[in-house]
């Protein structure tokens, strides 16, 4: 198994209140696969990426990647988002100073085994954008950068935060596209966050969450992102 | 009696039309919430209900005055006395207690009884509280009753559930109905959230710098 | 990448930038020009001196009448009459009355018994102390408001030769040269007799044109040919002009036994006089005005280089603040820390180098100006203008420590979690003090308590704040200060004197007109030291020395020479006068930071010195007929020695300082536009943190006037408290460096501040504040209310 939780909680606390944002999980998620976790706001779902990712530390429980730990310890350290991982935000947080080729050049010095410049903004479809700055694109277009910066890197596993929240439907389909193309490609694991039930159909596996606990955990046959109804 | 009527309000920036054609009444006492994902067009209309923006071409009439036309001054004051505005990160100041949070939106003009607002929100027992105490709905209260406090025509409000959970949602909102039955404000919710456009009387549905008819 | 993407950042913050630029420009201007231009007077004048062949030490033939034995003189030129007198003079000189013993004193003058002793002496001294020495005279003529002195050319071949800058030397008698003051190939008349100005020259030793602040005449120099000097009339002084083959000069003439000169002197019990410190001091003020100036720029320039640094830090520490989002991101992507942190070390490395060039150009185009206006006060040709990198390489070091801080803040955010990073900061924790503030401005209006909290949001920025707004005040109090004290040392000189003119009559005189009158006699303390015993009465109209009575054998001192001898009231000071001593009780301390003087009562010094009635020579008076001696009648004139305008001695003594102000006004002016800067910076900061709350107030529909009260003003108390707060600091650090000067200069300063000046510098500390704020308002002006409506176009 690639990645595994195993009694995955994490505890909030603020001025004495304790607030259990997520309670015992236990998830496994296979190599290549697109896994969707699907859930409202307040459901726990982004806390559990940010600790899948290891962005934030867990309280308890223990998250097994290769069938090695992930400790609090790795947290600190930054190779292990150096050299597996890519994330994809909503917000896309690019360099704004930076133009777009710029920004992707950025993330492709962070790896050795790097694909080409070329090839990514190809996946991408940004070819024509490459020399804009960041203000002087549309939505989709940022966030099609986000994902072209997180995976030239070449990740094993792509993590995505709502990476259509801020999109129309057009936009969000293209960008899904983009990823579903990504995994075929490649073989990248995907692990994407979402609150829009239409977008789940794109996923190898759909996980639902709500008041930080997993509510059903199914198999899905993949759909064509632009065929899939959007929310 | 039209609060807002927006005749044929189209806004460009550039090449790109964020708005196109938009024809629009809102009565006095209306509860409606305009609808759209993103990019469609629903921040160009709040900025051109705030007259923030004009607009490229059309005329936009509050209370029968085009604002459009109007200067500067005259907006602040429609802004001062006449517009309360419920924004999506709630903005209280951090250093401020829910109170005085509260008194900061008071014009001291026609504003409503504080004490009635407060029992009404439910937020005596926080008065004392600062904002990072208060949990994300009770923030919401707070920045509710700060536009509440001066007794405007219209409450407006910009995604104000994004950050709140489902149940915390619902209770803002009936609140909000609350506000709007026993007040008659006016109010205008702009969000994506699907769930909110339940519980208004008109839901408008924007898409692509279009009122969707459907 | 990352370099680059801050790099490009800097064309956002264009105003900081800007701002950050030039305080280190400018404070690298100001360190490297003012040291230079030292470092240029000072080459200028060591090798002037060398050139000029400039005396070491100065002996006027000395005029040591106890000393003298009566084997130095030869009796066969003493008239018989006088000669008896003469032999109790030398054994037994108290049975001889003042009068007496003034006779014998002409005597003994008019005989050169002194001038030839004198030549042995230092014929015999040669050997032992290797030096050179030369016989130079000049005679003193008045005229007008002028000393005229007059020096032979003939003497001044070897040592202290004269500088020819303009014309020639003279060829034939009736030729003159002159100091630069006169005009060449004019004629100018002395004792009724034309010269021609051939030439015009700098003598070497009138470097410092010194004024004596008691006769208050501007001593204006001519070089005669031999024939030409020797045939004029005036009081002729004689002396030595010394110097030593190998000796490394020294500023003042201190009893320090290392010093060779001292040695000569001491060693061999020569007697020197106040000629010998005048002429020393006239030749090495140049010398001790750099090290003046050096001390008061080295503790400017370390304030100034402090507050530059701090300030440059706030800021940079700021825009790396703002950039929170950015190092989550980074940091997300997997960037290593240390990366991530020294892509910000492009904020000090771009602003220290383009400072630094700004700076050493500017400094390279100032040197010249600023070494000339230096060099005005003093007769110097100036030849030489230095410029290095010296300086550039002292202070560009303590710079470094900009991206070392850089450094360490911006590891300190990176080390932050990237997620907490990236959160917008609306979960501000409110800390303790703002809750007490609160409490405390319970009752207060709204407006305030908005303030006061906006204010305490961060302790941390509130104290960088006031440290800010400390430093600037400190650059206002300072300039205040220092310039405060020349203007005090001239207007305490004169506070008690409320008349227009002293009349110095040339002997001693007994009628009595309106005016107040005083018997001033020169006295010595401990057979040494000159002291002037001014006698006066108790009632005096034009000037107030102490509210005390004065009595027989009672004195009032002046502060300089309490300082000097470390006296108190009610202490014991023996005083010869004539040929006796005398033991006056010290009752009263007057103001006076120069010279050597106390008051004693008229009736009892008029006794001491031998007269029977009251007798004076001196007069204070406010009749305008004193305004000019041609309005006095003929016998009058007579009597007059001088009279001195109390505006001339003002201004005078003014002129004296014009140097040390020189610098000070360039201090003040480089403070206060580093202040401006540095509050331009706070105003920037302030509407830059509280940006969302503006654009929140605006939608509200508060006006922006009303904002800018409310968030602009957010600092404004603490101006207050700060400013206050800053003085007592200041005056500490002004005391010390007043000390070090105070050891180099014969004078005391008083280190104060007045109310009136205290008011100046709050008034100029807002009134720069609320300039920058309005500098700053169309910034606010302009922030789109969008903000907060996150308009995502």
């Amino acid at each position: 198994m690639f990645l595994k939780t195993v009694d995955l909680t994490k505890i909030y606390k603020n001025d004495k209140i304790k607030n259990v944002v997520l309670k015992d999980i236990n998830l496994e998620i296979k190599k290549g696969q697109i896994v969707v976790i699907l859930g409202p706001s307040g459901s726990g779902k982004s806390t559990l990426l940010n600790m899948l990712s290891s962005l934030d530390k867990k309280s308890k429980g223990y998250i097994f990647y290769d069938g090695k730990i992930i400790s609090n310890l790795d947290f600190l350290k930054t190779r292990f988002r150096k050299n597996k991982v890519g994330f994809v935000f909503q917000d896309c947080y690019l360099l704004k100073h930076l133009t777009v080729l710029e920004n992707i050049i950025l993330a492709k010095r962070l790896s050795k085994n790097s694909f080409s410049c070329d090839e990514v903004i190809e996946m991408v479809n940004l070819k024509d954008k490459l020399n804009l700055y960041p203000h002087q694109l549309s939505g989709g277009e940022r966030s099609r950068v986000s994902i072209a910066r997180a995976i030239i890197k070449n990740p094993e596993i792509l993590f995505c935060d709502e990476p259509t929240g801020a999109l129309d439907e057009e936009n969000g389909k293209k960008v899904l596209a983009s990823l579903v193309n990504i995994n075929k490609m490649k073989k990248t694991t995907i692990i994407i966050v979402t609150h829009n039930q239409g977008i789940a159909l794109i996923g190898d596996r759909i996980i639902s969450m709500k008041d930080g606990q997993i509510i059903s955990n199914r198999k899905n046959k993949r759909k064509n992102p632009l065929e899939i109804n959007w929310g | 009696m039209d609060l807002y009527k927006l005749e044929n309000v189209s806004k460009a920036y550039g090449n790109f039309y964020a708005l196109k054609n938009i024809n629009l009444r809102i009565k006095k006492g209306e509860f409606v919430v305009v609808l759209g994902p993103s990019g469609s067009g629903k921040s160009t209309l709040l900025n051109l209900l705030f007259g923030i923006t004009k607009p490229t071409n059309g005329n936009i009439w509050f209370n029968d005055k085009n604002i459009v036309t109007e200067n500067k001054e005259f907006l602040r004051k429609m802004r001062l006395n006449d517009i309360g505005f419920i924004n999506q990160d709630y903005n209280l100041i951090p250093t401020l207690n829910v109170f005085e949070n509260i008194e900061l939106g008071d014009n001291k003009k026609n504003s409503l009884k504080k004490e009635e607002l407060i029992n009404l929100l439910g937020l005596k027992k926080h008065l004392k509280k600062y904002p990072y105490q208060l949990s994300g709905g009770e923030k919401a209260l707070v920045c509710i009753l700060r536009a509440l406090i001066k007794n405007p025509q219209v409450l407006i409000g910009d995604e104000i559930t994004k950050p709140l959970d489902v149940n915390n949602s619902r209770h803002v909102l009936n609140i909000l109905k609350k506000i709007n039955q026993t007040y008659h404000t006016s109010i205008i919710i702009v969000t994506h959230d699907k769930f909110i456009a339940s519980l208004a009387s008109r839901v408008i549905y924007l898409k692509n710098g279009l009122i969707n008819t459907n | 990448m990352l370099f680059i993407s801050v790099l490009k950042s800097l064309k956002d913050r264009k105003l900081i930038i800007i701002i950050l630029i030039m305080i280190i420009s400018l404070t690298i201007t100001i360190y490297n020009t003012l040291n230079l231009s030292f470092d240029s007077l000072e080459k200028t004048y060591n090798d002037y001196l060398e050139k000029q062949n400039v005396e070491h030490v100065y002996l006027s033939v000395n005029n040591n009448y106890n000393d003298l034995k009566y084997q130095d003189i030869d009796f066969s030129l003493v008239d018989t009459s006088l000669k008896k007198t003469l032999l109790n003079f030398l054994y037994n000189p108290n049975t001889l009355s003042y009068f007496e013993v003034e006779d014998i004193k002409k005597l003994l003058d008019k005989m050169d018994v002194f001038k030839t002793k004198q030549i042995a002496i230092l014929k015999s001294l040669q050997a032992k102390y290797h030096f050179t020495y030369e016989l130079q005279q000049n005679k003193i003529i008045k005229q007008k408001k002028n000393n005229l002195i007059l020096f032979n050319l003939k003497e001044n071949k070897n040592i202290n030769k004269p500088k020819l800058i303009k014309g020639r030397w003279p060829k034939e008698n009736g030729e003159i040269v002159a100091d630069k003051s006169f005009k060449i190939n004019s004629t100018y008349l002395i004792n009724q007799k034309k010269y021609k100005i051939v030439g015009i020259i700098y003598s070497p030793v009138y470097i410092y044109p010194m004024i004596n602040v008691l006769n208050s005449l501007e001593d204006r120099v001519i070089y005669l040919t031999n024939d030409d000097f020797n045939l004029i009339t005036g009081i002729l002084n004689s002396g030595f002009a010394i110097k030593f083959d190998n000796y490394k000069r020294k500023m003042d003439f201190n009893e320090d036994n290392n010093d060779i000169r001292i040695k000569l002197l001491k060693e061999n019990n020569i007697d020197y006089n106040i000629d010998t410190i005048t002429r020393t001091n006239r030749v090495n003020y140049l010398k001790q005005e750099i090290e003046n100036n050096r001390v008061l720029a080295k503790y400017f320039l370390t304030l100034l280089l402090g507050i530059s640094i701090f300030i440059n830090f706030i800021m940079i520490k700021k825009i790396i603040d703002s950039e929170k989002n950015e190092i989550g991101n980074e940091k997300a992507l997997g960037f290593s820390k240390i990366y991530i942190a020294s892509s910000y070390l492009v904020y000090p490395i771009v602003t220290i180098i383009l400072g630094s060039i700004i700076g050493l150009i500017v400094s390279s185009l100032l040197v010249v100006p600023f070494t000339n206006l230096y060099g005005i006060g003093f007769n110097i040709p100036i030849t030489n203008y230095v410029f290095n990198f010296n300086y550039f390489k002292q202070i560009i070091k303590f710079y470094l420590l900009l991206p070392l801080f850089t450094m360490i803040i911006s590891f300190y955010l990176v080390r932050k979690k990237s997620l907490s990073l990236l959160k917008e900061g609306s979960n501000i924790k409110v800390n303790i003090l703002t809750k007490i503030i609160n409490r405390i401005f319970y009752l207060f209006p709204f407006d305030y308590k908005f303030k006061l909290s906006l204010a305490f949001r961060s302790l941390g920025k509130l104290i960088v704040i006031i440290f800010i707004i400390l430093g600037a005040s400190l650059l206002i109090v300072f300039s205040l200060i220092i310039s405060n004290l020349f203007n005090q040392i001239v207007d305490s000189s004169f506070e008690n004197m409320k008349f227009k003119y002293l009349i110095i009559f040339n002997s001693s005189l007994t009628d009595s007109e309106d005016g107040d009158y005083l018997f001033n006699v020169t006295g010595s303390i401990k057979n040494k030291e000159e002291i002037n015993v001014i006698g006066i009465d108790n009632k005096t109209k034009y000037f107030k020395v102490t509210d005390k009575k004065i009595n027989q054998n009672e004195i009032v001192i002046n502060e300089n020479l309490k300082n000097k001898y470390n006296l108190k009231l009610d202490d014991y000071l023996i005083i010869k006068i004539g040929n006796r001593e005398y033991k006056y009780k010290i009752i009263d301390v007057t103001k006076g930071n120069t010279e050597i003087y106390g008051y004693v009562n008229r009736l009892d010094l008029s006794k001491k010195v031998g007269y029977k009635k009251i007798v004076y020579n001196e007069m204070y008076s406010n009749d305008n007929k004193y305004m000019s001696m041609d309005n006095l009648p003929l016998t009058k004139q007579d009597k007059i020695s001088t009279i001195l305008n109390i505006n001339d001695l003002k201004n005078n003594l003014k002129k004296q300082m014009k140097n040390l102000t020189a610098s000070i006004y360039f201090i003040t002016i480089f403070s206060l536009l580093i202040t401006f800067l540095v509050i331009v910076v706070i105003a920037y900061v302030i509407i830059d943190e509280n940006k969302t709350n503006i654009a929140l107030l605006k939608i509200m529909g508060y006006s922006d006037k009303k904002i800018s009260k409310l968030v602009l003003n957010i600092y404004t108390p603490f101006i207050f408290i700060t400013y206050f707060i800053s003085i007592p600091i200041i005056k500490e650090i002004i005391k010390l460096v007043i000390n070090d000067i105070e050891k180099q200069l014969d004078m005391v300063f008083l280190v104060t501040i007045s109310i009136p000046q205290i008011i100046l510098g709050l008034i100029i500390l807002l009134g720069i504040y609320f300039l920058a704020i309005r500098l700053n308002k169309s910034k606010l002006e302009k922030i789109p209310l969008e903000i907060i409506l996150k308009e995502s176009r």
